[in-house]
């Protein structure tokens, strides 16, 4: 018998699109934070989490179909990777996190700037690219309950 | 009915105080300009105009020159050839300052040249100011230059648009407004927190100092510079990056100046010059600014300095060209319009 979950492939791929806009709005709201502080805004904890939380339901929503364009081929890569070069949460995380970093180097080039906050860094670049990694492994999570 | 009567009159009497559009006619000097930025009237039938995409073009009488020489500028993004001013003795030593990116891709910045104008050239180049904060983004120069007397030139600087940051660093010269010594060349920031400075203006009759600078996605604003004051980016700001994003929680911050006008939605504002004449007598003592967005001219009532909020207004509906610089000239108002087509237009009263 098939262990079924309540995500098809569409509905993973949906998860693993919300999981990565998530997480970069995170990162970027986060990176903004850091930024301000050390011109001495003095954000204090509870005015970081409210600021994240703002930013949130107008940041998370673009991001992650942004993220769900660039998971669409990754994961399509992942699948044929998968089948015999490399184990499958490996694929999957890593197609993730190039398809994030592809997405916000192909800004760069086409705004001349980085529209990123999070991006102009190597460490926020860092945590960018991992959110990426997180919402592939999330969706080959999901979909290999269904094998 | 009587109402309504009494209503329209009301509005008529009203009226002679109250510049309309209608009162203005748009009288193009010339066209064919590519992307003009900075301009400079020598006389009502002389100008200097600059072309970001390169070259400084001189229109006598109507006619086109381009003038050989100038600055060997940086062409990328919002760089180029920016602004341009006459020296305050202009009719004795012909000197003009010309504002440009220079550089390359991963390190450019700003400077200011001084020029000695010819009848078709542009002769013995003086470097004036070398922003010494780089940047690797082709964004957010500022470069408006205004002279405040004999000596005395200040320079808008932007934020480079990845370094926002430093506007706050008294160490950086981005996101600054700048006062250079002319004869010493000695250049030292004369006030922080800036995004992307675009106009700049001194009143020399009340010895201020008027800039405009682009706020994100809002937040554009008019402020009265002085020494040493911080205008708040991007610790406070009224707007949002273009992502939707939030850039700072605060709208105010201890310690920062407010602006005294903040357009939001923003008009991306560009230009600026304070209107002193007859020609338009209602406008004495308003600031005349381009909007680029809306393809508008703004004006703003700073008759009473000293207000903390300056009334503002749309002076032209829409005047389908995105205006890039405005200067007046004895009471005479010209501007230039940004496209691969720029003009140069004055506005004349139609009585």
């Amino acid at each position: 018998m098939q262990n079924r979950t309540f995500l098809t492939p569409l509905g993973s791929w949906v998860a693993a699109a919300l999981l990565c806009g998530t997480l970069l709005s995170l990162v970027n709201s986060i990176s903004v934070v850091i930024g301000l502080n050390s011109i001495n805004a003095n954000i204090s904890v509870l005015g970081a989490a409210l600021f994240i939380a703002n930013d949130l339901p107008n940041l998370a929503p673009v991001l992650a179909m942004v993220s769900g364009i660039g998971f669409t081929i990754a994961f399509t890569l992942a699948n044929l990777l998968s089948r015999n070069l490399i184990a499958r949460p490996m694929a999957y995380a890593a197609c993730g996190a190039i398809a994030i970093f592809t997405a916000v180097a192909a800004m760069h080039p086409i705004f001349e700037t980085t529209l990123l906050p999070a991006a102009r860094g190597p460490i926020g670049f860092s945590f960018l690219v991992a959110s990426g990694a997180c919402g592939g492994f999330l969706y080959q999570h999901l979909t290999s309950r269904q094998l | 009915m009587r109402i309504f009567s009494l209503l329209i009159s009301l509005i008529a009497l009203a009226l002679p105080s109250t510049l309309l559009a209608q009162d203005f006619r748009m009288q193009m000097i010339t066209d064919g300009l590519s992307h003009p930025w900075g301009l400079a009237p020598i006389t009502s039938n002389d100008f200097l105009i600059t072309q970001k995409t390169g070259g400084i073009i001189r229109i006598t009488e109507g006619k086109k020159t381009l003038l050989e020489g100038g600055p060997e500028a940086y062409i990328r993004g919002q760089g180029g050839v920016l602004d341009i001013a006459l020296d305050p003795n202009f009719t004795k030593n012909q000197w003009v300052y010309i504002s440009y990116s220079e550089g390359t891709k991963k390190d450019n910045g700003l400077s200011i040249a001084r020029f000695t104008l010819t009848d078709d050239a542009l002769i013995e180049p003086v470097e004036i100011f070398r922003q010494s904060s780089r940047r690797s983004t082709p964004a957010h120069y500022g470069g408006r230059i205004a002279f405040s007397d004999d000596a005395t030139l200040f320079v808008s600087t932007g934020d480079a648009y990845n370094n926002r940051e430093d506007a706050q660093k008294p160490d950086s010269q981005l996101g600054k407004i700048i006062r250079i010594d002319t004869n010493t060349l000695k250049a030292e920031i004369y006030s922080i927190g800036h995004r992307n400075p675009q106009g700049l203006v001194f009143d020399a009759s009340s010895n201020i100092l008027y800039s405009h600078e682009h706020g994100p996605k809002g937040g554009d604003e008019v402020n009265v510079i002085t020494k040493g004051a911080n205008y708040g980016w991007p610790l406070a700001t009224f707007g949002v990056d273009y992502s939707g994003a939030q850039i700072s929680p605060f709208t105010e911050f201890e310690g920062t100046v407010q602006p005294n006008v903040n357009w939001t939605p923003s008009i991306a504002p560009s230009g600026m010059a304070l209107y002193q004449g007859e020609q338009f007598a209602q406008l004495n003592n308003h600031l005349i600014v381009g909007s680029l967005k809306f393809k508008q001219i703004h004006i703003v009532d700073v008759s009473d300095p000293s207000k903390t909020t300056f009334d503002t207004r749309v002076l032209t509906p829409n005047i389908d060209e995105r205006v890039r610089d405005v200067r007046v000239l004895d009471g005479r108002i010209f501007i230039v319009t940004d496209s691969k087509d720029g003009k140069l237009i004055e506005l004349t009263p139609t009585s």
